[in-house]
């Protein structure tokens, strides 16, 4: 009976291993913060959703504490952040996203503006973009691709979040 | 004793499938839809799945990814499915979704077809952006650009993106990638 016990074991451990051979690269991290507002419990969650992690899509939500989806970005890793995943880079994807989930937290304020910014940048109108920035609205910046963050902003009157702009940045991601 | 074996080796097997995100509270609608198209190959069709997840299918996010024959990302986009299905922000009090309703919605979206990038509207000379006679178009291209694209009449796929608009999109010549051609909607 004890060989019996020992073969369910083997047989059982020789099919988990041939399921982390074929393993998806469905990894996530989560991440609290305050945007919508100084003591809100907002979350993020990244994501990547692949076949394998060089197969990747990432997913980036933002939800308020009821759950409610107010951003979303997506982009194929590889797009937005160039060949940097091995089909088997579990552990270098989750160090990613770890880091993906961290946003930084600023105000419209410190927004470039209007006349600084290069075509392309944001896709708001003049009028739109100078009342955001002037209203010093919480704004929340990922990033997007290899040193470059897109900035969304808060609009507590809408309750709804908004793409600013996008903008170059320090790359963090390695 | 053999029962004992069977169990523990079902046991073993169950938890080697566990994965960190089984529990996550975004899997509570996590729903999907699969099609096949055959846009960026004749002979090995790209996939399209459309997914949900959220904590109720109320405050779902939902994707759309398609996938070429060998697995690689072509193009994803994501949303809300209160954005596509009604527009804007849900307000609180909303009605519920049922999976039913997410279900088909989601085979809905996933259901794309291959169009030719020679069927939309030509960009004339002095317009400011392409012109149809019923909707609205915007492309991220120059005019030149725009029209050498229509004139290729390239395979093209659209989706919804908004209760009223519509994503079309194009393998470009140049660069083999995809790329967004145009977007429209009244």
């Amino acid at each position: 009976m004890r060989q019996l016990l020992a073969a369910a074991l083997v047989v059982a451990l020789m099919a988990c291993t041939q399921a982390e051979d074929v393993a998806r690269c469905d990894l996530e991290a989560t991440h609290d913060l305050a945007f919508t507002a100084a003591d809100a419990e907002d979350t993020i969650v990244a994501q990547a959703i692949g076949p394998s992690c060089d197969k990747a899509i990432g997913l980036y939500v933002v939800r308020t504490a009821d759950g409610y989806p107010i951003w979303s970005w997506s982009a194929p890793l590889t797009h937005a952040f160039g060949d940097v995943f091995e089909a088997d880079g579990a552990e270098h994807v989750q160090s990613f996203l770890d880091s993906w989930s961290q946003p930084v937290i600023e105000t419209t304020q410190a927004a470039p503006a209007w006349e600084t910014l290069t075509p392309g940048q944001t896709t708001l109108d003049q009028l739109t973009y100078e009342d955001v920035r002037a209203r010093d609205l919480p704004m929340l910046c990922h990033f997007s691709g290899t040193a470059r963050q897109t900035c969304v902003f808060w609009e507590p009157a809408a309750g709804g979040a908004g793409h600013l702009l996008d903008r170059d940045a320090e790359e963090t991601t390695e | 004793m053999r029962r004992y074996a069977v169990a523990i080796a079902a046991l073993l097997l169950s938890a080697c499938g566990q994965s960190d995100t089984a529990d996550a509270p975004q899997a509570a609608c996590a729903r999907s839809a699969t099609q096949e198209v055959a846009w960026t190959s004749p002979d090995t069709p790209d996939v399209i799945t459309t997914t949900s997840q959220g904590p109720n299918c109320g405050q779902a996010i939902v994707t759309f990814v398609a996938r070429n024959g060998a697995g690689d990302p072509l193009w994803v986009f994501a949303s809300t499915y209160y954005d596509l299905t009604v527009g804007g922000v849900a307000p609180e009090g909303a009605p519920p979704v049922t999976g039913e309703q997410m279900d088909t919605f989601l085979a809905s979206w996933a259901d794309v077809t291959v169009s030719r990038s020679g069927a939309l509207p030509e960009w004339r000379l002095d317009d400011a952006a392409p012109s149809g006679p019923t909707f609205a178009y915007s492309t991220p291209f120059e005019r030149e650009t725009y029209e050498m694209l229509r004139a290729r009449d390239l395979p093209m796929i659209c989706y919804a993106a908004a209760v009223e608009a519509t994503h079309c999109l194009v393998i470009d010549p140049a660069s083999r990638a995809p790329t967004m051609i145009v977007a429209y909607g009244p």
